[in-house]
């Protein structure tokens, strides 16, 4: 019944809204999965002696402790030695790990049974990583509280527009004995089909977007296989497709609210 | 057709917007049901004003005023849609929607009311038919001429069956051949039951259809 021009812009800018929403929302899920890795992984105490002090050490430590073979060395240096680093011709240290804290006094038994030796505990990083997620999380949050204020304000203004270029229409309508439900409920059902579109378009936009990141900051991952949608699919995390798959769905609801907001408050100035 | 209770009931009714003077003040009368009224006045005597409190645009600011047996001054915001369903208005200017058809503008009224849908298009055919625009249901209102208009608007305002048509100066844009055509569509829903208020300063149309009038002066009655 009610055309409404004014609201071209509208999917345009709920797609940038929600293109933002979306990276912002998988930057905190990414955070949150990385945060809880480490808060899983890393509770332990790795020590790092010259090679030829790994006997001593092994039998200081105790059956506890767990020492590298050249194997698990390779593999830790791999990301930044290349697939050859189990080839190295320089000695390697030992390198033992242990569960949970440092014993008491470990410190200064190794001194003297391996000079130089290297003791760290996964607490101080983990600590430090873990508030750097929470904050990146904080940050995501925060961008997506903006971002609905933002898109539903410009629901706001839209909505307005429209009734305002309206005016005369809703008035006639009105006088017929349009209820208000009715009036707000068109310019709603408009305002919700216009965020959908530019919703699904924003998430899409995103969707490729992550895919292309996901490519570029996983360069040891293994070559992808053939071209198929389970393997592109497999290069987000489940999380981050729900997200994309729920935001068209916010963006309408938020796009339905706030034009029955308006709409509704815009009438109660009518008889 | 037989006048019985009151559709329309003011006692001491007066009206003024915002803090100005006061544009009608101390109206007291009542259309009883099948009643047809003129409604007299010169520019600017209140008669637009007096209409707008009959289609409730406009609350009264003093005095009692009943519609259908409801109180309108006391009446919540939600119980004045279906009353205003029950009236049909014949606005000055037609105010028809533009980019609607004259059919859609016609069946306005009947996609508003909670009614089965299924006889729509019968309904407008025939209501556009009866007012002569059977061929010109798919025209907008821009191709239409103002006689044209003013009948799809007339068509717009009975095509419910209101209890109460309320016109505005129905045939000031009009010739008097079409003027008169438009008085003898009133005059037939009036036989047909509906209470027919209708608003005019023309004295020479009110000779040609004699009917009991209301003269409005300064926004107070002369008897």
């Amino acid at each position: 019944m009610l055309k409404l021009p004014q609201h071209r812009l509208l999917p345009v800018l709920i797609a940038a809204m929600v293109f933002l929403a979306a990276l912002s929302g998988a930057a905190s899920l990414a955070a949150a999965r990385l945060a809880d890795q480490w808060r899983g992984a890393a509770d332990g105490t790795t020590v790092e002696v010259p090679e030829q002090d790994g006997a001593a050490v092994a039998a200081l430590l105790g059956p506890a402790a767990h020492r590298l073979s050249q194997d698990e060395l390779a593999a830790v240096l791999q990301p930044w030695l290349g697939k050859d680093a189990g080839r190295l011709t320089f000695a390697l240290p030992a390198v033992f790990t242990l569960p949970g804290s440092p014993p008491a006094g470990l410190e200064q038994a190794l001194v003297r049974a391996a000079p130089g030796a290297l003791v760290s505990h996964d607490t101080v990083w983990q600590e430090q990583a873990s508030a750097l997620a929470d904050s990146v999380q904080a940050c995501g949050t925060l961008t997506a509280c903006v971002v609905a204020f933002v898109a539903a304000g410009i629901v706001v203004l839209a909505t307005g527009a429209s009734l305002a270029e309206h005016q005369e229409a809703i008035e006639v309508i009105h006088h017929l004995g349009a209820a208000d439900g009715l009036i707000a409920g068109k310019f709603a059902a408009r305002a919700s089909v216009l965020a959908l579109a530019g919703a699904v378009a924003g998430s899409v936009s995103a969707a490729l977007t992550l895919l292309a990141l996901a490519r570029l900051t996983a360069p040891f991952q293994p070559p992808a296989p053939a071209f198929t949608l389970a393997a592109l699919a497999a290069r987000l995390p489940p999380a981050v497709w729900a997200l994309l798959a729920v935001l068209p769905l916010l963006a309408t609801l938020i796009g339905w609210l706030t034009a029955q907001a308006t709409a509704r408050a815009w009438l109660r100035r009518l008889p | 057709m037989e006048e019985t209770e009151d559709i329309v009931r003011l006692d001491g009714v007066g009206l003024r917007y915002g803090a100005g003077a006061a544009v009608l003040h101390d109206l007291s009368f009542a259309f009883p049901a099948g009643a047809f009224r003129w409604l007299l006045g010169e520019s600017g005597a209140g008669k637009t004003s007096l209409l707008r409190l009959l289609t409730l645009a406009v609350r009264p600011t003093s005095g009692r005023l009943s519609l259908f047996g409801s109180r309108i001054e006391t009446a919540s915001r939600r119980d004045l849609p279906p009353l205003r369903r029950r009236i049909g208005i014949v606005f000055q200017g037609c105010r028809l929607l533009p980019h609607l058809s004259a059919f859609d503008n016609v069946a306005l009224p009947l996609r508003l009311a909670p009614r089965p849908q299924a006889l729509l298009r019968a309904d407008v055919t025939e209501m556009l038919r009866w007012v002569g625009l059977e061929q010109r249901m798919a025209a907008l209102p821009c191709e239409l001429s103002s006689g044209e208009r003013q009948r799809v608007a007339i068509a717009r305002a009975v095509i419910a069956r209101p209890a109460l048509l309320l016109a505005d100066e129905p045939t000031g844009d009009l010739d008097d051949t079409q003027a008169g055509r438009l008085m003898q569509l009133l005059a037939e829903l009036n036989r047909l039951g509906t209470t027919v208020v209708v608003a005019t300063h023309s004295v020479a149309l009110v000779q040609r259809h004699p009917a009991p009038a209301l003269r409005l002066v300064d926004g107070g009655l002369r008897a």
